[in-house]
């Protein structure tokens, strides 16, 4: 297939096409990630529209179900639902297991839906590399909400709050200490919390766990002047709160909107873009080269060993690579 | 400290990942899909590690998945290869179904590998129906995942 059968295939919304180009924009290979490039910098221009949703929230929180709630009540008012996961890869296989469709049964098979986890790779915080690129991919084949969930450990939030326009985190009441365990990291970066599983016996837990997350919340600096994080509670079960959740986000974009900060926080994003993609094209050439490859195992030998203190040694790697 | 040595065999797999990786710029990619009525089943589990284990990376579909429900999911995320044990005495319904939806979708190319309890005298009328492989077990082991990797190059 041809970078203008891929280009074509995703604006006519195929299914199979955009799956497959998502792998190509995923492939460590750089004669498909040329490839790849080519591809999104021609489906730049259709893409952009859409919401994007960033969801994260401790193992166990419930991140799918609430997701196969939430998208099935989108699709059910005439949206089209991106889902993009990241699942971490084992550091020892180097293999992953992916099941968050096991608890997306009916959203998986909604027409209007399309679900792609990724394996995390080698990248650090779980997100895959490419997720930005595969943003743009799902937008220009028509989808008008974009969710991206993260395995809410290590840095991913970060990383997936600067790709997204609502950064929503799922918590659990009853836990006990409410707070311990989440980092004031996560906070900062949440445009709102929800806390889930507040059914049957657990109502009365959430809602406390409420006014305990306001109040955590009053201790931040509000990182807008015309939104403040709403703590809201919602069963991914009972469905109760999960429309509210949505109406939130859509006050949360007309607002935005009104007030310029949407198109402020997306230029600030085209940045952060930019950057990860430098960042990573230094660490490749750094690999690539040839002078590094030649020295790299010696060194890092020397280093075991001893031999060289591991300044001197980054020293004097970033010495061959120049 | 060195790590443990690895038998043989599984270095040798280990290998035949890598070169897949180089040549395909991913990890070979499998769809451990659920199609039994029973309404868990361990086996489909234990399978879907012992892949990851491996190196592969594994979509596991949810319960009670359909032949066309599995072969939209496996065109979604793009894999490799779809894996599917027979509990039930219909596994020749469901790999017939499951080629037809396949092909329906323009998605031929995926492999088709089969496990569980398949008596040897439906395996001419499976290959025949377009399954690629079949396991004599529910697991993998060696010898089977190199002749996956046969399959899937």
């Amino acid at each position: 297939m041809d970078t203008q059968a891929y280009i074509d295939g995703v604006l006519a919304k195929n299914r199979r096409i955009v799956a497959k180009t998502i792998t190509l924009i995923e492939s460590s290979l750089s004669a498909h990630q040329k490839m790849a490039k080519a591809i999104v910098d021609a489906l730049l221009p259709h893409a952009g529209q859409a919401v994007r949703i960033g969801i994260t929230g401790v193992p166990g929180v419930g991140k799918s179900t609430y997701i196969e709630s939430f998208g099935l009540q989108l699709v059910k008012q005439g949206h089209r639902v991106a889902v993009l996961a990241v699942d971490p890869s084992s550091s020892k296989s180097g293999g992953s297991i992916m099941g968050d469709k096991t608890r997306m049964e009916k959203l998986s098979l909604e027409q209007q839906a399309f679900i792609r986890p990724s394996p995390s790779g080698g990248t650090l915080g779980g997100v895959a590399r490419r997720t930005r690129e595969t943003i743009v991919v799902c937008e220009a084949a028509g989808f008008d909400v974009i969710i991206v969930e993260t395995v809410g450990v290590g840095q991913s939030e970060t990383t997936v709050a600067s790709m997204v326009d609502f950064f929503l985190v799922l918590m659990l009441a009853g836990a006990g200490d409410e707070l311990q365990g989440i980092k004031k990291g996560v906070l900062e970066l949440a445009d709102a919390i929800a806390i889930n599983k507040a059914d049957g016996n657990n109502i009365e837990n959430a809602k406390r766990a409420k006014i305990e997350y306001k109040k955590a919340l009053s201790l931040l600096t509000p990182s807008s002047k015309t939104w403040s994080p709403p703590v809201l509670i919602c069963s991914a079960v009972t469905m109760d709160g999960i429309d509210d959740i949505w109406q939130t986000t859509m006050d949360h974009r007309k607002k935005m909107e009104a007030s310029g900060e949407l198109a402020l926080k997306r230029s600030k994003q085209a940045l952060d873009w930019m950057w990860a993609l430098v960042e990573e094209g230094l660490r490749d050439r750094f690999y690539r080269n040839p002078e590094i490859k030649k020295s790299l195992s010696k060194i890092l030998k020397a280093v075991e060993k001893g031999d060289i203190a591991p300044t001197a040694a980054a020293h004097r790697l970033l010495d061959l690579h120049n | 400290m060195r790590a443990m040595e690895r038998p043989k065999p599984l270095m040798q797999i280990k290998q035949r990942i890598e070169q897949f990786v180089s040549r395909e710029g991913r990890r070979p990619r499998v769809l451990v899909s659920n199609m039994a009525r029973r309404s868990h089943d361990q086996d489909t589990n234990l399978l879907a590690s012992l892949f990851a284990e491996t190196g592969f990376d594994v979509d596991i579909s949810p319960l009670h998945q359909t032949p066309r429900g599995t072969a939209r999911m496996a065109i979604e995320n793009d894999v490799h290869f779809i894996c599917f044990l027979s509990t039930e005495n219909d596994h020749k319904k469901l790999a017939t179904d499951l080629v037809k939806d396949l092909k329906a979708e323009n998605a031929d190319n995926i492999g088709i590998v089969m496990g569980g309890k398949i008596p040897p005298s439906d395996y001419d009328f499976l290959y025949g129906a377009g399954v690629d492989l079949i396991l004599n077990s529910a697991l993998i082991d060696v010898e089977s995942v190199n002749r996956l990797f046969d399959l899937i190059g």
